[in-house]
């Protein structure tokens, strides 16, 4: 009896400590979840609601307008041919910085290659620059009488200028050139650290059976790497639909829209000084459109990653 | 413990309380006992000169202190917005960010000036300045103007040192195929160093409003026709001056940095020698000195025939607004009659533009710039008092909102380079759209105001392009 008592006392203290050390997580937490609340969820409820309005930015939402927004938007060939840039942006700015990262990351990994963090640091560098910065600077850079020019003229490459900014394919080219160049130095560390995590074992004893640098990379380094591929992929892909800051500096969307993101096109209808007053709400929906889409490929992916985990755990399970 | 966690919640609760509190309420008062009002500047021209104007009615006015804010040119959209949904416009403001008086007293954000400005003070400002829906809206005025309202004249810049160094005859072109020739000159003797003509088409605005004025001297109801009450941009003179810019840029007449250059980085190559000819606004006179050019000149946009007259549309574009919020309206209105008294000698003086007070009223308007004059008379030739609905239906200004919202968001100059770049192969078909829409955007703010306004507001049969449209002949 007295035994039963003692079991009951303590587990009662046990749960008001439990029920003590919740309270604290959760007042630790508090403002952290304030924040998230104001910062994230707000504005995304509110840019649902403002999609739902013929709103100017101005004064109170008093004209509701259902999915009119959105119906004009699916009917504007300006949103599909802005829809249809980024999508075009994305797929090239995913394929060239995932790609040059993970070269990179492979030479870099490779404990015979002298001056290591030298090279990191030089290829992570664009990373820390401010975008709207190279963005001016490519511009510059790349306009008819710029450096490139000149320096291709001056190696009589070229006879004339070449008009990089008012091509609508060179523009694009540009763009995914100088985006992918700013990223890839990201990508590389991501690699980097999965490279990391492989044990250096599984490499000696493929040595040891005569596995040369090829056949490691074949069957070790590249199915190790999948998983965090994928998600190197997923962060890559969903960071490359919000491009904003670069096309507004290096092209602005020219020529004539052949560069114009969903981004800018969002910016140019929420915060129109040009061609009339501002049409937010519209905005509101294409950004809601956005988002739906980013987090249809952010799904997809996801989803990629768990069946990828799940076969390289089976196949684990089956070797064990 | 469970008291020490309730006070640390409670604690928490309510400072994130008066945490947004505070941010709401505004502070009056500056550390040393001084009445802070604030301003917010938008316009490039008057950044130079403010600073200088405040600290002379600060010194006169000890127990103010106005604090300035000049805007970038980018994001000035979203920083009006915001400030406009937290009611925290500052006390004394440049209105911009692509709202118009009507937008700002429709948000109720802004009061009215009436009592600085009576009949007498009005009679000191030069003609349009205040216009109904532009700084007036019925007997009320929400806001001053501060240039007249011919600035935005688009004109045409000569270096003329480079014409002497190159021994090219200064003789202005007058017509269009003189500036071609000139043009093309000027590439032959400087080596394909320097271009005939350099327009900064990057800079919207400034492309739209030139081509414009030199597709009227062929069309002059290009734009809207007053009329027919009706907006027609696909007009002959419209796409012949767009041509024009074709064929100046195929013979090398124009350098084909004009598509890529904003109007800053266009003045400053003008100024360096690149170019013999700019078309550019009339505020560019001192900055091309600042630049270090002084040897320049200045004449009306050319034509395609030398019969034709280019001409734009007056209208107040950049005045000064007060917020209804403000807590210090004996301050501001101190503050507002000093700018009104010395305002605008900085103006002429600067030769930013022409003032909006008549310049027999401003003290000291001794231009530092000796184009200035010239300036001031291509602005006075060129722009033209059109006819304003507002000013025979007032209703006629919420249609003109809704119709800014409801046109479409591509702008004239975007189909003017689309073509120059090769990206619009059908201009006429494109200019069609573009005014089929304009047109319908129109009508449909009309059909929206359920019979308060009609077509019949917008049609001025009496009206005579290029001429202006003065209050007798309403």
């Amino acid at each position: 009896m007295r035994g039963l008592k003692r079991k009951v006392l303590f587990k009662q203290k046990r749960s008001s400590m439990t029920r003590r050390r919740y309270l604290w997580a959760y007042t630790f937490m508090l403002p952290q979840i304030i924040v998230f609340i104001c910062l994230s969820i707000y504005p995304i409820i509110m840019s649902y609601v403002y999609s739902f309005f013929d709103w100017d930015g101005l004064g109170p939402l008093n004209d509701f307008v259902g999915f009119t927004n959105y119906k004009e938007l699916f009917k504007t060939t300006a949103f599909w041919n802005a829809f249809g840039n980024s999508v075009i942006y994305a797929l090239g700015f995913t394929v060239i910085s995932v790609g040059a990262g993970f070269i990179l990351a492979l030479v870099l990994n490779e404990p015979a290659f002298k001056g290591t963090v030298f090279y990191r640091t030089l290829y992570f560098l664009p990373v820390v620059t401010t975008t709207a910065i190279v963005g001016i600077i490519m511009h510059n850079m790349f306009g008819t009488q710029g450096f490139v020019n000149q320096l291709l003229h001056t190696f009589h490459l070229i006879d004339k200028p070449i008009s990089w900014l008012l091509s609508p394919t060179l523009a694009m080219l540009l763009l995914i050139f100088v985006g992918s160049w700013k990223h890839t130095g990201i990508t590389m560390i991501y690699w980097l650290t999965g490279l990391q995590m492989i044990p250096r074992d599984l490499y000696e004893a493929a040595q040891i059976d005569g596995a040369g640098y090829w056949k490691t990379l074949r069957y070790i380094t590249i199915p190790l790497l999948v998983p965090v591929g994928v998600t190197i992929l997923l962060l890559t892909l969903t960071s490359s639909m919000h491009v904003f800051d670069l096309v507004k500096t290096l092209t602005n969307g020219d020529p004539y829209y052949s560069t114009e993101t969903l981004e800018l096109y969002i910016y140019r209808y929420a915060f129109a000084s040009v061609g009339g007053a501002a049409r937010t709400g519209f905005a509101a929906a294409a950004g809601v459109l956005l988002g739906l889409f980013t987090f249809l490929i952010a799904a997809i992916l996801g989803l990629v990653g768990w069946i990828v985990n799940r076969r390289i755990n089976k196949k684990r399970g089956e070797l064990i | 413990m469970k008291k020490l966690l309730k006070v640390i919640i409670s604690l928490f609760i309510v400072g994130v309380l008066l945490g947004g509190c505070q941010e709401n309420s505004k502070v009056v008062e500056s550390v040393d006992g001084r009445t802070t009002i604030t301003m917010w500047n938008r316009i490039s021209g008057l950044d130079d000169f403010l600073p200088d104007l405040i600290s002379s009615f600060e010194d006169e006015n000890p127990n103010i202190k106005v604090e300035l804010t000049n805007l970038p040119v980018e994001g000035q959209e979203a920083q009006f917005q915001a400030a406009v949904q937290a009611n925290e416009l500052p006390d004394i403001f440049t209105l911009g960010g692509g709202f118009t008086v009507p937008d700002m007293v429709e948000a109720e954000q802004i009061r009215d000036l009436n009592e600085l400005f009576p009949e007498e003070i009005q009679n000191h400002f030069v003609t349009g300045s205040f216009e109904q829906g532009q700084t007036m809206i019925g007997d009320k005025i929400y806001a001053f103007p501060i240039f007249s309202s011919a600035h935005n004249t688009f004109m045409l810049y000569y270096n003329k040192d480079l014409l002497e160094n190159l021994g090219i005859e200064q003789k202005v072109p007058r017509t269009w195929s003189e500036l071609i020739e000139i043009s093309k000159e000027v590439y032959e003797k400087s080596e394909g160093k320097s271009y005939g003509l350099l327009i900064g088409m990057k800079a919207g605005w400034l492309i739209s409003d030139a081509t414009l004025q030199m597709a009227r001297s062929i069309t002059p109801e290009t734009g809207m026709n007053w009329k027919t009450g009706e907006y027609d941009y696909a007009t002959q003179g419209l796409i012949e001056t767009v041509k024009f810019y074709k064929t100046m840029l195929d013979e090398n007449a124009m350098s084909i940095q004009s598509l890529e250059l904003g109007a800053q980085d266009v003045y400053t190559q003008f100024a360096n020698g690149h170019s013999a000819f700019m078309i550019a606004g009339n505020y560019v006179g001192e900055q091309l000195y600042d630049r270090g050019l002084e040897n320049f000149g200045v004449a009306s946009l050319p034509t395609k025939n030398s019969d034709g007259e280019p001409f734009g549309e007056r209208k107040v574009q950049e005045n000064i607004s007060v917020s209804r919020y403000t807590e210090h309206w004996p301050e501001v209105k101190k503050f507002i009659n000093y700018l009104v008294d010395n305002m605008y000698s900085y103006i002429a003086q600067r030769a930013i533009s022409e003032p909006a007070k008549k310049i027999e009223f401003v003290k000291d308007a001794e231009p530092r710039i000796v184009q200035y004059n010239d300036i001031v008379k291509i602005m006075q030739d060129t722009m033209v008092l059109p006819p304003n609905p507002a000013e025979v239906n007032l209703e006629t200004i919420k249609v003109s909102r809704e119709y800014g919202q409801m046109a479409p968001k591509e702008g004239l100059d975007t189909l003017i380079t689309g073509y120059l770049s090769g990206q619009i192969k059908d201009l006429e078909s494109a200019l069609q759209e573009f005014t089929n829409s304009h047109n319908a955007a129109l009508n449909k703010a009309i059909e929206q105001s359920a019979g308060k306004v009609t077509k019949e507001d917008y049609i001025f049969p009496n009206w005579i392009p290029g001429k202006d449209f003065t209050e007798e002949n309403y």
